[in-house]
């Protein structure tokens, strides 16, 4: 029965051994750093971290005020900003496949995801209320907004409703609300609106909205209009839910 | 009325600073637009005109429930005083299943309604609106009255009746109508291609004894169909389809005809952010309409009416601002931002957009705007060129300058009369201060 128990231990031990080599656990190493950073292995405490330090799976790195951390995760780069908070939650890889699942908790981070010949790599980089999903691209995450850099990322909210996100593009989401159209974040960039945008200011835009009846009076009551013509300002979007 | 209009001024304000007390987030704006216009309209009183409007508001916006209310007082100089409730809305977002699909939301009150083009419905209307949220498409319903707002606040005029209301000076309330929207739409569903499915309808509620001589009700639904999304990075493209279905009243024969008229438009965008944020547009718009229209409101005179007549009032151009009705325009626009990449922050947010558009009548028909030429040959109404100036220094200050001219067909067999509408110069100054 002693004899029995021994074998399988053994055999269970050999088993694991031979999982962990099919499915390597993946090191992220901090190749560059500025500031203050921390790292807490899954388990352990705060510790401060250097050039050089590795960072394995379920670990959190932290960046202080004016703080910036680069991680190497040999498919991918990613660029821990200031003030930042992230998990990572999965760094697996093998000879054909990688997986990289980070938790963004607070913060931005911008992240370049490398195509390498022969690997497939599933790329996910997630925060409470979206996820950004990506292969061969470049981008910067915040959570909330998604900004393109290179490639194209698949935005979702957390309802799984997705925008593609391409290069110089950008959408944002609350959460629940549909991811914005990528246009939208062009229009925000090349147009100026003279009106402010107020929480309770409509779609429609903000301003003085007049109507204008002048002409259909005239012609169909034949009396003479008293209202000038006025024009509506621009379209703005606005996300009122934090 | 004047007691009664300051009453109620003095209550909302009393109202918002007992509300400030509490933790709300609350502001306002002061929106200024002045414009001259030469030479006239021979209808219009004159060529000044200018408006001030001052608006309060508060929002207070939690996990799942927000609120936002907002109140004016407008000053012009066709209108000393106008005091208005702008938005009310009580609004909540949820998921349905813990982090999961559907959401739901609701928002209840004074809400701004638009359908996914604003050419058929861009109106404050009170009511509800209901939104379900899925992985593929986002169904949004909507449903208000639009009898209660003020008439200088509400654009909707779609019969004789609702016209002789405006001159009638003992009506306060714009016309009594049911509007109801639904809307699907099919987020990035194939090529990063948008597709949205629309239905819109509106109800005439006006009763018998509130008939002008001459005219009835207008009812109308709006079945449309649209496309948008990217071409190419930096390309954007959107294309748009309306049927309008209904009955409209028939002078001639004391009846109601058929109402099959379509507005169809689409437009591309190019975005060049490395040449100072540069964007080119391009956008067309057709609206049918009727050669046998006696008149532009309820003017059929044969079994079914094909003049497109949409409940908003969008407006293309800074002068020539037609209703979309009997008009196909196009528009060519360039804008650029010259500061962009200047050192000083304040100087980035300014704005120069110069635009083209010319106009022409769909069919031999009326349009909206005095003055035409009934027997004109032509159907080009004229181009509109507008040069706009928008700069916003600080997020508190927005101020804005436009200049536009209008070079009305009016010669010879023109579609205007030249002493009825005369080439047009329009300047138009607007600043905006938020606290």
């Amino acid at each position: 029965m002693k004899q029995a128990f021994k074998t399988w231990v053994a055999l269970i031990i050999v088993f694991l051994i031979y999982i962990a080599g099919i499915f390597p656990a993946e090191q992220a190493t901090i190749k560059e750093m500025s500031g203050k950073v921390t790292y807490q292995p899954p388990g352990r405490n705060w510790m401060d971290a250097k050039p050089g330090t590795t960072i394995t799976e379920g670990t959190i790195i932290s960046t202080g005020f004016d703080s910036s951390a680069i991680l190497d995760l040999s498919t991918s780069e990613i660029t821990v900003k200031a003030l930042t908070r992230m998990k990572l939650e999965e760094l697996i890889k093998s000879d054909t496949t990688a997986s990289t699942s980070l938790n963004l908790q607070v913060g931005r981070v911008k992240a370049k995801v490398k195509t390498v010949e022969g690997i497939t790599h599933d790329f996910k980089l997630k925060s409470s209320i979206s996820t950004a999903a990506v292969r061969g691209t470049e981008f910067e995450y915040d959570g909330e907004t998604i900004k393109g850099l290179s490639g194209t990322v698949t935005f979702s909210n957390i309802i799984g409703q997705t925008r593609k996100v391409g290069a110089g593009e950008a959408s944002a989401t609350t959460g629940v609300s549909l991811p914005v159209p990528v246009e939208e974040s062009k229009k925000k960039q090349s147009d100026v609106s003279p009106y402010t945008t107020t929480p309770s200011t409509p779609a429609g835009g903000g301003g003085i909205v007049q109507t204008s009846v002048t002409s259909y009076i005239e012609e169909a009551a034949g009396t003479p209009p008293t209202t000038p013509p006025a024009t509506t300002s621009d379209v703005t979007i606005t996300i009122t839910w934090p | 009325m004047k007691k009664r209009k300051i009453s109620f001024f003095a209550i909302f304000i009393l109202l918002f600073f007992s509300i400030a007390a509490y933790p709300f987030d609350i502001g306002g704006t002061l929106d200024n637009s002045t414009s001259f216009v030469t030479p006239k309209l021979p209808s219009a009183t004159r060529p000044v005109s200018q408006s001030d409007k001052l608006s309060l508001w508060i929002n207070e916006a939690g996990k799942h429930l927000r609120f936002d209310l907002q109140g004016s007082y407008t000053f012009s100089l066709e209108r000393y005083y106008l005091f208005d409730l702008d938005t009310l809305d009580f609004a909540g977002q949820f998921l349905l299943r813990k982090n999961s699909w559907p959401s739901f939301s609701f928002d209840l009150g004074r809400l701004y309604f638009s359908d996914f083009t604003a050419n058929i419905l861009a109106n404050k209307i009170d009511g509800v609106q209901l939104a379900l949220g899925m992985p593929f498409l986002n169904v949004k319903a909507a449903f208000g009255y639009a009898g209660s707002f003020q008439k200088p606040t509400s654009s909707i005029i779609m019969s004789k009746s609702d016209v002789a209301d405006r001159l009638n000076e003992a009506e306060l309330w714009a016309a009594k109508r049911l509007v109801g929207l639904l809307e699907l739409k099919f987020p990035d569903l194939f090529l990063r291609q948008d597709l949205m499915f629309s239905f819109i309808f509106q109800q005439d509620l006006r009763p018998d004894a509130n008939l002008t001589a001459g005219g009835g009700r207008y009812y109308s639904q709006y079945e449309g169909a649209g496309i948008s999304g990217t071409i190419v990075p930096l390309l954007y493209w959107d294309s748009f389809f309306y049927l309008e279905t209904g009955k409209t009243y028939n002078s001639t024969t004391g009846g109601y005809d058929s109402i099959i008229a379509f507005l169809t438009g689409g437009g591309l965008r190019f975005y060049m952010d490395k040449v100072l944020y540069s964007k080119i547009g391009l956008k067309f718009v057709y609206s049918s309409g009727d050669g046998d229209y006696r008149s532009f409101f309820e003017g059929n005179t044969d079994k079914s009416a094909h003049a497109f007549l949409p409940i908003a009032r969008p407006a293309a151009a800074l002068i020539f601002t037609p209703q979309l009705s009997n008009i196909f325009y196009g528009e060519v626009s360039y804008s650029i931002k010259p500061f962009s990449f200047a050192q000083a922050a304040w100087l980035k947010n300014f704005q120069i957009l110069l635009k083209g558009l010319p106009f022409f009548k769909s069919s031999a028909g009326p349009i909206s705007e005095p003055g035409t030429n009934t027997s004109a040959s032509t159907w080009y109404l004229g181009t509109e060129a507008d040069l706009i100036i928008n700069f916003r220094p600080v997020s508190d200050i927005g101020l804005g300058v436009s200049g536009g001219y209008f070079f009305a067909n009016n010669g010879t067999d023109g579609a205007f009369l030249a002493d009825q509408q005369p080439q047009q110069f329009m300047i138009r100054g607007e600043l905006s201060l938020s606290f």
